[in-house]
């Protein structure tokens, strides 16, 4: 081995980062006029005070995550989408999820009204199941993997700071998550799509679009409970305690509401205990819309928002937190 | 005088089991100094602290107490990082990407542009000796072939400082000494390496100085000629066997 080498170049955040990144603020910035000018807002749907602040609070949320990333995040979340997507055990997950919904077909015996309400149900129902599967699943296993396999070791020798690291991280399995969605609802609304096919007064077109809105819905669902696991992952050394800790909040999460109802109901000394759950769990079943679908009510943008806008504070919280955790975490 | 690179002082680490009084102390105030293009070797038998240290230098534990700086700055301050090179003991990579991919993952964390990734890969893949095998994937890599691309990514910035974990270990004797040839070129170029190794003539071929460390504490410390001449051999594996003896009395 020779070791004429040449001197490396010097290296830092380049411009064509900095270029991306105005880009996607100026696109933050442009969604958060359009929004506040009213092109979302629907009469039907009252839009209080709060409801407001929290939408303001996801737009600036939104921001802060795009301009403080860098290019060494999206970096490791290229590197981890590009790792997570070739997985076997998340493949097969996708694959069991791409059999149910292509198993809603077979449902033929229901009268047609019946048949169209289960179909919307069981499908997204099994894509939120197979994706809150492998959000959990990957999340629980992915840092404290790379911490067994050492190959943190070599990042973190690099010029990574470990805010990046966890971000990068993070988005990496929110693309992961995004691709496998994205195949299972191309799918759903195929399946979907043929057996409305030529069903008098049925616009087929839109009634893919308020699927795709209802696994969109599903996507920032997905991605909260992430969140939380990264966290957990950063501060337990069990992958099984991770997981647990995952379905925990997705099931209590799903079933928050029920919290404050329990909570008005309850005797004053439980009263404290009850609310403090409700406050640190994430409102997950505001983001489930079958019902809306279901009984056929439209699903109002300002309605999304405000529950995208929510699970983006929690993210943001969460993230923070992950990072106090692993800044003293020793490998 | 050349500038001192590493400063190690007074450091200490205990490690302490997760709601457990039990404590184990891996290193007990250590005080060593790297200089500025020198191939510094830290030698122990296995548990004698030589991977804390190093982990210690790069900031991957955190000091119980004492003090540890790198070109005078904290080892988790990112700008010493643009200025180091690491390879592990036993390293592993995502072993989906081939040996090219690699060192541009790497090479892209450092912010280089395409070209520069392009041109330092090729250069790097022909130093290690991996120029043939660029296009297979980590996964398929045997141990040797893992240390010799491990090498090429801890070089992929052209750090000042080079920190290298058993780098020679269950290598085959040509790929050991084609490394050991590589670390003495490094060397020629005015660039510092810190090495951990339990491979004494190795250490004793290609080290300026060393520091030999038995159960966390440092029981011989000075250059390789020095150290042989005050034994009166000239085997370091002799310097090294009566210093851990001796501090075992």
């Amino acid at each position: 081995m020779s070791v004429a080498m040449k001197a490396a170049p010097m290296g830092g955040e380049s411009m064509g980062w900095r270029g991306v990144q105005a880009a996607l603020s100026a696109g933050v910035l442009g969604l958060a006029g359009y929004y506040m000018s009213a092109g979302w807002k629907s009469p039907s749907v009252p839009t209080r005070p709060s409801l407001a602040s929290m939408e303001m609070a996801g737009f600036v949320v939104l921001l802060a995550m795009v301009w403080f990333s860098s290019s060494t995040a999206w970096i490791i979340a290229r590197a981890t989408w590009q790792e997570t997507i070739r997985k076997r055990v998340l493949n097969v997950i996708l694959l069991v999820g791409l059999l149910l919904v292509g198993s809603a077909q077979s449902f033929s015996w229901m009268s047609k009204g019946e048949e169209e309400k289960f179909i919307r149900d069981f499908g997204l129902g099994a894509i939120l199941l197979v994706a809150i599967i492998i959000a959990i699943v990957m999340t629980s296993m992915m840092i404290p993997q790379e911490i067994e396999r050492r190959t943190v070791f070599t990042i973190l020798s690099k010029p990574v700071d470990r805010f990046q690291y966890i971000f990068g991280k993070f988005i990496g399995t929110c693309l992961t998550l995004g691709t496998n969605l994205f195949i299972l609802g191309i799918f759903f609304c195929l399946v979907y799509g043929l057996k409305r096919r030529g069903v008098s007064g049925v616009d087929v077109m839109g009634e893919s679009f308020k699927n795709m809105q209802a696994i969109t819905m599903i996507f920032f669902e997905v991605t909260v409970v992430a969140a939380f696991c990264t966290m957990v992952s950063v501060l337990s050394t069990s992958v099984i305690f991770t997981i647990a800790c995952g379905f925990f909040v997705f099931f209590a999460g799903q079933m928050s509401s029920s919290f404050q109802h329990l909570e008005e109901h309850s005797e004053a000394a439980w009263q404290k205990a009850i609310q403090a759950v409700y406050l640190i769990l994430p409102r997950l079943d505001n983001y489930d819309v079958r019902e809306k679908l279901i009984i056929d009510e439209p699903i109002f943008f300002n309605y999304m928002w405000h529950a995208i806008a929510a699970g983006l504070v929690y993210t943001a919280a969460v993230l923070v937190l992950s990072r106090l955790f692993f800044n003293d975490r020793e490998f | 005088m050349a500038e001192t690179i590493v400063e190690v002082s007074g450091l200490s680490k205990t490690y302490r089991a997760f709601m457990s009084r039990r404590s184990h102390r891996a290193l007990n105030s250590l005080n060593i100094d790297v200089k500025q293009g020198e191939v510094f070797g830290l030698v122990g038998p296995n548990g004698s602290g030589k991977t804390t240290t190093l982990k210690l230098l790069l900031g991957l534990l955190l000091p119980t107490s004492g003090r540890v700086t790198i070109f005078g700055r904290n080892p988790r301050d990112v700008a010493v990082k643009h200025r180091i090179g690491f390879l592990p003991d036993g390293p592993y990579f995502y072993d989906h990407l081939n040996a090219v991919e690699l060192l541009d993952f790497y090479g892209r964390l450092f912010g280089f542009s395409r070209a520069q990734r392009k041109a330092r890969t090729e250069e790097l893949l022909e130093l290690v000796g991996m120029a043939k095998h660029r296009h297979r994937p980590v996964r398929e890599y045997s141990k040797g072939m893992l240390q010799r691309v491990g090498l090429a990514q801890a070089l992929i910035n052209d750090p000042d400082l080079l920190l290298l974990d058993e780098p020679t270990t269950g290598l085959d004797p040509l790929a050991a000494f084609e490394i050991k040839e590589t670390i003495q070129g490094i060397k020629n170029r005015g660039k510092t390496v810190f090495i951990c190794s339990h491979l004494l003539a190795d250490v004793q071929a290609i080290c300026d100085r060393v520091a030999i460390l038995n159960e966390g504490e440092r029981v011989r410390f000075g250059p390789v000629s020095e150290l042989l001449a005050a034994d009166n051999t000239n085997s370091l594996e002799q310097v090294f066997i009566r210093a851990v003896r001796g501090s075992q009395k």
